[in-house]
């Protein structure tokens, strides 16, 4: 039960999202993964196959406010005043986020010299849990001591996601400088709950007309699920079940992803993208749970009159579902996906190589590059936004690397670096954000990976 | 330069589980969890005229009055609640003194908490009162259902004068401690 309760009350704590994960992948190297993040990406090579399962893994794990060592280091302190610690130090604006993407397939092939075609499909798993600190003190500490404090239920903001992305998308160069791309996502989602633009305070103070008197101002409170309870009531059982929807069995959505190249100059370079400009349409195993209104209580007034016997308590149930009503239903509703901005502005220098294209084209590249790029992820409650300045470097034509440092919610020094390199016709990339903190987790509040394996044919 | 994969998902692997986690233990979550909540209950406000019949010619020494107080069978106050505490509050403006009775009942209407009875003398404006119930040293407490309350005007020389206003205010509220 204290477990159970634990975990509820983190669950409600906490939330998750999914962060600015691959932003430093964004305008990096020649991985085909690049269209994923920018569907304008220019491309040199006529066919990629994705390695499945292996073409392209990431995860971001953050936290703002505490890190896992707050709780869970070993220092031999009680785990209860770790909690309460932590409790103290979050506020409302802090939140949890967690999110990994897994390709499943991808590949592509050039349909022309100016056009790239790829496709695929991948699984995703996205949290944002926003710190609902009044509510959590509320359950943890109850409202005793904490009179005349106005309990928020606005800052009940979560989103949690399991879906399945099935995707074609274009590349299309359309002259010297500028390169254009699309893609079109079906989205299929197997699980989503969230919370969102809740409002309302629960206060108890003392009061003339009895001790205390509890209101509760404002209310409107909205839980919405799909996929977590089956049409018979039953609640999920077998989290399996969870990804064996993704690919078209669960409820259907449709997305879009825009972005573009453009050269400046050879030597400087644009690159923008807006990714997931799209929803789903919940209509299969939806649940939702809401309550609205206001409600004072001081108590039961007894009013001692024989002649006119009341059943007080009865009258106190109905007057609250009068006043604040709740309702479950199974409506369909729909959900926004939250889309994500990139842009970067590159200026590449250095010795310049020649590389020979698809076709019979030669492409010039400057061997060094700095930049910056700006990534902003639309979040429940409001964008979160990273600034990360970069400098990349090619060791040889097949082998370029990049290394950043990225100023977020987190953190102002989130240190990552990236690796691209080509063997014969197999590609690879990896990227750690926040390198500092790889050699110990346990004190950092964000961390991403990203990597993945490609066959490309030049 | 020739370059392999292996070292490169060897580096990767070896930075990912190296990171780790030595110095982190996920198995000490022992959390102790112990709200305390407290919310109004009862209150009364009595003049003379409830004291009185009809005809306002014969004074009635005692009122009662009952309601269904269903809080303590929550399922989380049943298998959590450790303590509770019952504050009382009463203002006197009669010349005369009362005694205050609050029983707590079950379904079938058998007494499962008595608290101390409230004497109040005349005119006191502030008396307060806190009963600390243990349900484990009286567990009939957590089959109360309802609450009653008597009022019993005591006798004195001061005889009621349904002319002259007087106030009787009574107030409560409790508070439950729960342990997880």
């Amino acid at each position: 039960m204290k477990k159970h309760l634990l975990f509820f009350i983190l669950f409600i704590i906490v939330s998750v999202s999914v962060k600015a994960q691959q932003q430093i992948a964004f305008s990096f190297g020649e991985s085909p993964q690049t269209l994923m993040l920018n569907p304008g990406a220019e491309t040199n090579f006529s066919r990629h196959y994705g390695i499945p399962i292996f073409s392209n893994f990431s995860l971001t794990l953050g936290t703002t406010g505490f890190e896992l060592a707050d709780l869970f280091l070993k220092d031999n302190r009680d785990f209860t005043s770790k909690f309460r610690d932590v409790l103290s130090k979050v506020n409302q604006d802090d939140y949890i986020n967690i999110n990994a993407k897994i390709d499943i397939l991808n590949g592509g092939y050039r349909y022309d010299d100016r056009t790239y075609i790829s496709f695929g499909f991948y699984q995703e798993v996205d949290i944002i849990t926003y710190m609902p600190k009044d509510i959590a003190e509320l359950f943890y500490y109850g409202n005793q001591p904490y009179l005349n404090r106005a309990f928020s239920f606005s800052q009940i903001s979560m989103k949690a996601d399991i879906l399945g992305v099935l995707h074609a998308g274009i590349s299309r160069k359309v002259d010297e400088k500028l390169n254009i791309g699309a893609r079109v996502k079906i989205y299929s989602s197997s699980l989503n709950v969230e919370s969102t633009n809740n409002s309302g305070t629960l206060t108890t103070f003392n009061n003339i007309e009895n001790i205390l008197r509890q209101s509760l101002n404002n209310l409107d409170v909205q839980f919405r699920t799909s996929g977590l309870i089956a049409s018979n009531d039953e609640f999920l059982e077998n989290p399996g079940d969870l990804f064996s929807k993704t690919f078209l069995g669960g409820n259907l959505g449709l997305g879009l992803d825009f972005g573009l190249t453009y050269h400046f100059t050879p030597q400087i370079e644009f690159t923008g993208s807006i990714l997931d400009f799209g929803f789903i349409r919940h209509s299969k195993n939806t649940r939702s749970y809401s309550a609205k209104g206001d409600f004072t209580f001081d108590g039961i007034n007894f009013e001692f009159d024989p002649d006119n016997p009341r059943d007080y308590w009865q009258e106190l149930e109905d007057d609250f579902d009068d006043k604040v009503p709740t309702e479950e239903t199974q409506d369909a509703y729909t959900s926004w996906r939250p889309m994500k901005i990139n842009a970067a502005l590159k200026y590449s220098f250095g010795q310049v190589r020649n590389k020979e294209c698809y076709v019979n084209t030669r492409k010039q590249y400057y061997y060094n590059a700095i930049g910056f790029q700006v990534h902003t992820i639309m979040r429940p409650l409001r964008p979160q936004f990273s600034f990360t300045s970069f400098f990349e470097t090619s060791i040889s034509e097949k082998i370029h690397t990049k290394f950043t440092h990225t100023v977020n919610d987190y953190s102002a020094k989130i240190i990552g670096s990236g690796i691209s390199l080509q063997i014969g016709k197999v590609h690879l990339f990896g990227l750690v954000d926040n390198i500092l903190g790889v050699r110990n987790i346990a004190t950092i509040e964000n961390i991403s990976f990203n990597f993945g394996i490609n066959l490309v044919v030049d | 330069m020739k370059f392999t994969s292996k070292p490169l998902v060897l580096l990767f692997m070896l930075a990912f589980l190296s990171s780790c986690v030595d110095n982190l233990d996920f198995d000490q979550v022992d959390l102790d969890i112990d709200p305390i909540f407290t919310s109004p209950l009862v209150f009364l406000e009595l003049d003379q005229n409830d004291f009185f019949d009809a005809d306002n010619s014969v004074e009635i020494t005692t009122v009662a009055d009952i309601s269904d107080f269903t809080t303590l069978q929550s399922s989380v106050v049943q298998d959590n609640l450790t303590q509770a505490v019952f504050n009382v509050e009463v203002e006197n403006r009669f010349d005369r003194s009362f005694l205050i009775e609050v029983d707590l009942l079950d379904d079938d209407n058998n007494v499962t908490y008595s608290f101390t009875d409230y004497l109040i003398t005349a005119n006191d404006l502030n008396y307060t009162a806190t009963n600390r119930i243990f349900p484990q040293s009286t567990p009939d407490f957590l089959n109360s259902t309802r609450m009653n309350i008597v009022l019993t005007i005591l006798p004195s020389s001061n005889q009621l004068d349904p002319n002259i206003p007087k106030t009787l205010k009574f107030k409560s509220a409790g508070i439950y401690y729960l342990s997880f």
